[in-house]
């Protein structure tokens, strides 16, 4: 997908730089993001992917400000240069009303059932004094833009009376309505099925290239993000592990977190024993003090249990490893041929 | 070929209430369906979210009753098992359920060891040294640790907890394993090794498979053949490699064609919003 990079020198729209996050855990603090740092330009798209429990909710909630009692941060959130962590209750209000947009995975959990969906698309637009007449009318061109052909029957519906698609388009179209500059997408297709998470896509990335918004995608599905994004950043434990272009992420990844990802997913179009990376994922606070991936990396050494490897350039990645100039291009990951699944031996070409 | 499974022009018909301004009907939930499936085989049923692939499988396995048509095991009608109790008991054991979320197959109470040893004594007539044998076999057949046996099902992971629900329906050693979305929910990392483990499995124990699955990506890797489901028929049919390779069906092209890949543009269709 053609990315549109900011003239040189202009902040990016949104910068999150050395992220850390607390939250308390019957009275005691656990860590939930170790060091989350990414960009995402106006009018670019950041796939954030990673596993279940790798903090990418809890990075969004933090963009939003939208954060459990109690809960500490640590590190830069700029939106447009400002420190969202610091705006005061009516900049928060303007920022979250008219600057940033949500659409979550689960619409029937984010939408009143009792408002049909005419009266939920106008509500914000009615608190900020539009007549009725024209917060209607712009809510049923919204709807056909995101492909609702028989718009005004579907004002008067309620939220149980549409499909999980057709839910999850009203929920774009209501993140449109305030004009926002940055959308967050948190799996927003997850609960759809293939060929209905496709419509959702398609409609996702007209829109948001037609308004030049930005977007941070979040996902488990790499090879979505990937075909959907300008950039991808691979979250693990609460730590951003790599970012690199999307495009060419497939041959150029580094992290061997990344290369093992790609190798994990099967596919439709041949049959290989698949590369399984071993063990299950962690979360931030079982981390050692070392590299957040070391206990299932087949390239550990002992300087990777120590120290804790900080995201750097490397080539156009940024990457958190202590050994990617060297494992470049040579990770191969080939799973052994035999049923010995208890812990599936990697052979490494390095 | 020899038959384990044979599905035979399957129905199901669900009545349906009426509700909030639609009409109370009937509602066609699996129409005319039928397959077989090998001794060793793996055969996979997909669809997209409410095709009927859960109600066919709830079919086999004897927990829903087919408005028309006939399940048979080696051939012999599922019914005539009735018969006696002893000859259900028997042929209760020889399929086994393992569904998305493992804890409808757990006790949350129970230890993981705890439960496989309860079955086993309900059906066989073992001593304690026998039994305790055969549910460590089992553990590491799936590549569970002593530990992991010990502990109850919370204090596992998602995809220990699925390992364990595979090892419980392995106890028996069952002919036929019916998986409904079993790797769905896991990690994608955690997905490849109960993948690997099943291909392992197979191999090893000579069970059938019926994989339910809506992920074309996961039926490649598991399956020989496939039926395509699409609102309650069968719409396809054939050698998994065949149909993904070669898809001749208009409904199993637009499956295929929604899958993300390095490439991949999502495209809007021209039919958007027809649908409730
Ligand atoms: N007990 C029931 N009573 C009424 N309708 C039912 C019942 N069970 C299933 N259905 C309906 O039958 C159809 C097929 O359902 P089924 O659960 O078999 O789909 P599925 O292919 O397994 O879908 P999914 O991928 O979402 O699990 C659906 O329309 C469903 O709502
Ligand atoms: N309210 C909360 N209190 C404490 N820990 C939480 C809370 N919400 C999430 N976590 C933890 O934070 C980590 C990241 O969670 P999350 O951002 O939801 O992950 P993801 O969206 O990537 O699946 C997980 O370990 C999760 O258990
Ligand atoms: S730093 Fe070491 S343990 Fe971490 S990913 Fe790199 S090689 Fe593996
Ligand atoms: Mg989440
Ligand atoms: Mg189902």
């Amino acid at each position: 997908m053609n990315s549109r990079p900011n003239p040189p020198g202009a902040d990016p729209l949104v910068r999150v730089s050395h992220l850390r996050l607390d939250i308390p855990v019957r009275g005691e603090p656990r860590r939930v993001l170790h060091d989350v740092s990414f960009e995402v330009g106006a009018g670019v798209a950041l796939g954030l992917v990673g596993e279940s429990g790798s903090g990418k909710s809890m990075t969004t909630r933090v963009l939003m400000r939208l954060l459990p009692h109690g809960a500490a941060t640590d590190g830069d959130v700029l939106f447009d240069g400002t420190p969202v962590t610091g705006m005061d209750r009516r900049a928060l209000r303007r920022y979250r009303s008219s600057e940033v947009a949500m659409v979550y995975q689960d619409p029937r959990a984010a939408i009143n059932p009792v408002y049909t969906v005419g009266a939920f698309l106008t509500e914000a637009l009615r608190e900020q004094k539009v007549s009725r007449k024209e917060a209607e009318e712009r809510a049923v061109a919204l709807l056909r833009e995101v492909g609702i052909t028989d718009a005004p029957r579907r004002m008067r519906q309620y939220p149980h009376q549409l499909s999980g698609g057709l839910l999850q388009r009203v929920m774009i179209a209501s993140a449109m309505l305030t004009k926002p500059r940055l959308l967050i997408a948190d799996e927003p297709t997850t609960a759809l099925d293939v060929t209905t998470q496709e419509e959702v896509m398609a409609i996702l990335d007209e829109q948001r290239r037609e308004r030049g918004l930005a977007l941070v995608f979040i996902t488990h599905d790499l090879d979505l993000a990937a075909a959907v994004t300008d950039r991808i950043a691979v979250m693990y434990a609460g730590t951003v592990l790599e970012t690199a272009a999307s495009a060419n992420l497939h041959e150029t990844a580094l992290h061997p977190y990344t290369v093992g990802l790609l190798a994990s997913r099967p596919s439709t179009v041949d049959v290989k024993r698949l590369w399984a990376i071993p063990g299950r994922p962690v979360s931030a606070f079982e981390a050692g003090p070392g590299c957040v991936f070391t206990e299932r990396c087949p390239f550990a050494q002992d300087r990777c249990r120590a120290e804790r490897p900080a995201l750097r350039t490397v080539d156009d990645h940024q990457v958190a490893c202590h050994r990617a100039e060297e494992l470049r291009g040579r990770i191969t990951y080939e799973a052994d041929g035999h049923a010995d699944h208890q812990h599936d031996e990697q052979t490494e070409s390095v | 070929m020899s038959e384990l499974l044979g599905v035979e022009n399957l129905r199901k018909v669900f009545p349906v209430r009426a509700s909030a301004g639609e009409p109370a009907g009937d509602l066609v939930a699996v129409d005319d369906v039928s397959f077989t499936l090998p001794p060793g085989g793996s055969l996979a049923v997909v669809g997209e979210s409410g095709s009927g692939k859960t109600t066919v499988a709830r079919m086999v396995v004897g927990l829903e009753t087919p408005t028309a048509g006939r399940i048979t095991l080696d051939g012999e009608s599922r019914e005539a098992a009735r018969a006696g109790r002893g000859a259900r008991k028997a042929r209760a054991r020889q399929i086994q359920m393992v569904f998305q979320d493992p804890y409808t197959s757990l006790d949350s109470r129970q230890t993981i060891e705890g439960a496989i040893e309860e079955l086993l004594r309900a059906h066989f007539d073992w001593d304690a040294a026998r039994r305790r044998e055969r549910v460590a076999e089992l553990l590491d057949q799936v590549g569970l640790d002593k530990r992991q046996g010990g502990a109850r099902p919370r204090a596992l992971s998602g995809g220990q907890r699925q390992r364990a629900a595979i090892a419980r329906a392995l106890a028996l050693e069952p002919r036929l394993l019916i998986l409904d979305e079993a790797v769905a929910a896991l990690d994608v990392s955690v997905q490849a090794q109960i993948i690997n483990l099943l291909t392992d499995l197979r191999a090893e124990t000579g069970v059938a498979y019926l994989f339910i699955s809506h992920d074309l990506g996961v039926v490649r890797q598991i399956s020989d053949d496939c039926v395509v489901m699409h609102r309650g028929r069968v719409v396809e049919a054939g050698r998994t490699t065949a149909v993904l390779d070669d898809p001749q069906d208009a409904y199993t092209r637009r499956l295929l064609s929604a899958v993300p890949r390095p490439g991949w543009v999502p495209r809007r269709r021209a039919t958007s919003g027809a649908s409730v």
